[in-house]
């Protein structure tokens, strides 16, 4: 089962951080508080989105090629991924 | 899958693709409405009426079609912040107006009957209710290509749509009624 990784507290729905981090090889284990990528705070449909984009070298005429959908709704996904984002950047 | 298709074909189809498709549908409409007496007298407009010169029939759609792309490229350039392509709203708006082929193929039940404002005949009737139907999926269609080419979405789409609509009819009427004048 792949398992997805939660960013928010299911609890009071905070952001979540990650407080340690292990070695599987040698069971080495670093503690301390680290935030998550901005990224990672996307849904996983939305990180191969951008994932493709990026292999599509930026283009959303390939993109909509690739999707079989429409250049302006390719764009129009494009646009609300970038408004997450920047709401996500935003300081708190 | 088939309602997406249906009512939303702009998500799969846009830019010159659907300009093309809906070019071939809008000069097949003209053509047709040449036969009945068809006449498309505004962006949403629809009656039976006069017989006028064949170019008139062309006009009245073109006109159609111009008025709503042009005010809904406007409206989308007001109430969007993504990039707009002119392609993008003129390709959707005009496919939308395939419906109109059903409206069209429609008059032609009533092409040889008298109309007088005393006549509601069976043959009217079902004229009426196959172009309010029609019509009604054809500004659903117009509202959906809006939205999609120009990524607006809410009460926002929704309210600069309805704007956006009366004054395309507004502009369209004015222009027709103008050119009715010179034939």
């Amino acid at each position: 089962m792949k398992k997805k990784l939660p960013f928010l507290c299911p609890g009071c729905s905070a952001e979540l951080k990650v407080q340690s981090l292990c070695c599987t090889h040698c069971d080495t284990v670093v503690s301390g508080t680290f935030s998550l990528p901005i990224l990672s705070q996307l849904s996983e449909e939305e990180q191969l989105f951008i994932l493709d984009f990026v292999k599509s070298s930026g283009s959303l005429k390939l993109m909509a090629e690739k999707l079989k959908l429409s250049y302006p709704s390719v764009r129009n996904r494009l646009d609300d991924i970038i408004n997450q984002l920047e709401n996500l950047q935003k300081p708190e | 899958m088939l309602w997406e298709k249906l009512f939303n074909p702009f998500l799969r189809i846009a830019g010159f693709r659907s300009l093309w498709i809906g070019l071939v549908v809008l000069i097949l409409v003209s053509g047709l409405a040449v036969f009945c007496h068809c006449h498309f007298d505004g962006a949403l407009d629809v009656h039976i009426g006069a017989k006028s010169p064949t170019w008139f029939y062309f006009a009245e759609n073109f006109i159609a079609w111009i008025s709503l792309f042009v005010t809904l490229y406007v409206a989308g350039r007001f109430s969007s912040k993504s990039k707009i392509r002119v392609v993008d709203v003129a390709g959707t708006v005009v496919l939308a107006r395939w419906p109109m082929i059903f409206v069209v193929l429609a008059a032609f039940i009533i092409k040889d009957t008298p109309i007088t404002a005393h006549d509601i005949t069976a043959p009217l009737i079902v004229f009426g209710f196959i172009s309010m139907v029609f019509s009604i999926s054809m500004i659903a269609l117009l509202y959906n290509a809006y939205s999609v080419s120009c990524n607006v979405k809410g009460s926002r789409a929704t309210l600069s749509f309805i704007i956006a609509i009366i004054v395309a009819e507004t502009i369209s009427k004015l222009i027709i009624i103008n050119l009715q004048k010179i034939i």
